[in-house]
């Protein structure tokens, strides 16, 4: 009687261990969820302020169409891909993303470098507001992604460690999608000499 | 042979170590922390003082930090790891905002919290550290800088949030919350003493709870809200 009741003790241990551990991988997965729509929020953020920028640009950089158009183009690619949360768990959907993006965050510091050489725009007052926009989305959108990251890994340790990596396996639950550093084009901003 | 291995195993990693090593994030003593020794002991107070005001009116917490040297990190990322590591603002308001001010470097920054970002916006931030920090820091007079970039930051944020007046009040429903749980609580008391195994759960609980108080508050009584930051703010460099 006595091994029977320590048995069922130990399973109910075993059961409520590994219980747990759905628990928190379901935990993790939620907090995935959140920072990835931050993430989005602030790409958002600076695709909406691309517009206003690129038109007060115009306005003093009469030549620098093809640099301007840069922006544009890299915008649109932007616009056209379809984000869904199926993409946090498919490689090639997300790289494409990832991509996407840093080729807009790259037209977008050539802008900015180009926009240096017109004094006129320098010093308009639109003009600065619209950068400093800018770059506040900028470290924003490196925070989230930041966040971003931290939370894909701590899911995905607890993906791949045991015990819960029994439980995920279980339920399916897969590793997540993650930024890397390597794909991204160094921003260099190059100096401009006068 | 042994000897000069270990030392060079040591003296490498110490290299290896150093090499990476990031500025440190300051204890938060106080409203200014001033570990770059700009300022004097009466201008701090001064400044102290009015943060400590803003805070009583309006429950925003704004703290201001200079340091010697940001040892080549970007002034966005050291601001944002002392931003999470002091949590200034309050938790459930996120009203924090701390400049962080690195005169070696010649870097200033706002970091803005949450609640606070569409008082003091981007551009706003960018402004003042343009119109009223930089012009005073390229002549030499950090104080004169810091408390123009402070008290434009009040003006912006002074209508965003305002101290309850008497302190925290609660809602009834929390009233009745507490009351409930000390009933239980107390139940659960009488029950564990009247009980053998109870009694030396208690006496194992009392043990570990003695260890565990740590002083929470920093001098000065100020300590962080618990507010988040997002990223938001300015940076700036003359």
């Amino acid at each position: 009687m006595k091994r029977l009741v320590i048995l069922s003790l130990l399973m109910v241990v075993a059961i409520g261990a590994s219980g747990c551990g759905y628990n928190r991988l379901q935990g993790l997965d939620e907090q995935i969820n959140a920072s990835w729509s931050e993430v989005q929020n602030q790409y958002q953020r600076r695709y909406d302020l691309i517009p206003n920028l690129v038109n007060t640009v115009k306005g003093y950089a009469t030549h620098e169409e093809e640099t301007l158009m840069a922006v544009t183009n890299a915008r649109s690619r932007v616009g056209s891909i379809n984000v869904t949360s199926e993409m946090l768990s498919d490689p090639k959907q997300f790289e494409e993303y990832q991509k996407a993006q840093v080729e807009l965050g790259g037209a977008l510091s050539r802008l900015l470098v180009v926009a240096e050489q017109y004094p006129d725009l320098k010093a308009n007052q639109n003009f600065l507001d619209l950068q400093s926009q800018l770059e506040g989305t900028e470290n924003r959108i490196a925070v989230a992604r930041g966040r971003y990251i931290d939370a894909v890994r701590t899911y995905n340790t607890a993906v791949r460690q045991f015990p819960s990596n029994l439980t995920a396996k279980m339920f399916g639950l897969k590793t997540k999608e993650n930024f890397s550093v390597d794909n991204e084009a160094v921003k260099e901003v190059p100096k401009v000499e006068f | 042979m042994k000897r000069i291995a270990t030392v060079a195993v040591v003296a490498v990693t110490i290299a290896a170590a150093t090499a990476f090593a990031l500025a440190p994030v300051p204890r938060l003593t106080g409203r200014v922390v001033d570990e770059a020794g700009i300022l004097d002991a009466s201008q701090e107070a001064q400044i102290s003082g009015s943060l400590e005001a803003f805070e009583k009116s309006t429950t925003t917490q704004i703290a201001v930090l200079t340091v010697p040297s940001l040892e080549g990190e970007a002034i966005e990322q050291y601001a944002m790891r002392v931003a999470e590591a002091w949590k200034i603002g309050q938790a459930d308001k996120d009203n924090g905002v701390l400049l962080v001010v690195a005169p070696s470097d010649r870097q200033v920054r706002i970091e803005v919290g949450y609640g606070l970002e569409g008082a003091l916006t981007d551009a706003e931030s960018a402004r003042i550290i343009r119109g009223d920090i930089i012009p005073n820091f390229k002549s030499g007079d950090y104080f004169a800088g810091i408390a123009a970039g402070v008290a434009r930051i009040q003006y912006a944020t002074q209508n965003e949030y305002k101290a309850e007046p008497g302190g925290t009040t609660f809602t009834r429903a929390q009233r009745v919350q507490s009351t409930l749980s000390s009933i239980v609580m107390f139940i659960i008391f009488i029950v564990m003493i009247s009980t053998r195994t109870g009694r030396s759960m208690l006496f194992f609980m009392m043990l570990s709870g003695m260890g565990g108080r740590g002083g929470r508050r920093s001098g000065g009584g100020f300590s962080g809200g618990g507010g988040s930051f997002g990223g938001g703010g300015a940076s700036g460099s003359w």
